[in-house]
């Protein structure tokens, strides 16, 4: 019984690490995707603005 | 010279970009599959199968600093902006996969050991490493021009190899409760072939995710400098 109970615990917290590997990586990529995709509009819509200024 | 421009660089990662994802995703389905599949440790049980995240960020946190180090010294050296971004790039990745070794490394210790941390010489000089990670991403981002944070971080990175050294050998140098190498090391890897294909096959994974942040951090500051320095002409 408390040898079961052990091999539950540890698959438990086993599976806690992948858990916890595999959201931070999700939100890690999503911050990092979100940043890119932020600097690259703010540059092409400054851009356009500066195009249209000197029309 | 012309090598070293930050733009060259950038648009030169960026066609690898997608097919290091690829590369992520096919060694992540394939080490997922294996890790399922594999037999439990007869001693250890399941609480072995934490090796497959644990060891290759711990390889990763050490290979990314000795990498960031490396950058910094050729930028304070060379005053080479792309070394700057590179050392600028690696510093939350490192932070994120050192962060993990320890979170995972905890988990592990307390299935084996019966306790989540001891202060044993892989462990604290391990979080040692990581308060240098957090210290270096801390320093990025205190300054209001980035040259100057730059050089800061620059200047902890290099400082901070000295710990590297440390990291790996503290199983040597001292007696610890934490288990000695048992890939790296003279006489050969000590684990059996599946579990050692497993083990690389994870760091494969990892390293192609690790590479993909690395380069897609590198490419948004690119993109950032270079608007600032035009925007600063355009003014």
């Amino acid at each position: 019984m408390r040898e079961e109970n052990y091999s539950m615990n540890s698959l438990i917290l086993v599976l806690f690490c992948y858990v916890f590997f595999i959201v931070l990586a999700a939100v890690t990529t999503i911050i990092i995707l979100n940043n890119k995709k932020s600097v690259l509009n703010k540059i092409s819509e400054i851009s356009k603005n500066q195009q249209t200024i000197k029309k | 010279m012309i090598i070293l421009n930050p733009k060259i660089i950038s648009d030169f990662f960026y066609k690898y970009k997608k097919i290091l994802f690829f590369l992520f995703l096919t060694f992540s389905i394939i080490s997922l599959g294996m890790i399922i599949f594999i037999e439990n440790d007869y001693y250890q049980g399941v609480s072995f199968k934490i090796m497959f995240i644990h060891v290759p960020a711990a390889w990763l946190s050490l290979m990314l600093f000795g990498i960031m180090g490396t950058a910094s010294i050729i930028g304070l050296v060379f005053k080479s902006p792309t070394s700057f971004i590179i050392a600028r790039s690696i510093s939350p990745i490192g932070l994120l996969m050192s962060v993990t070794v320890l979170v995972t490394g905890s988990i592990w210790g307390y299935l084996t050991w019966g306790a989540f941390w001891v202060w044993d010489a892989r462990l604290t000089s391990m979080l040692i490493l990581t308060f240098i990670y957090l210290g270096h991403s801390i320093l990025l981002n205190s300054f209001e021009h980035f040259q100057k944070s730059d050089f800061a971080a620059s200047i902890l990175a290099v400082i901070g190899l000295v710990n590297l050294p440390v990291v790996k050998f503290s199983v040597n140098w001292w007696t610890t409760l934490h288990q000695g190498a048992s890939v790296f090391k003279i006489g050969g890897p000590s684990l059996s072939g599946i579990y050692l294909a497993t083990l690389m096959i994870s760091f494969f994974c990892i390293l192609c995710l690790c590479l993909y942040w690395v380069i897609t951090i590198f490419i948004t500051i690119t993109e950032k400098r270079r608007y600032e320095r035009r925007k600063l002409f355009d003014e």
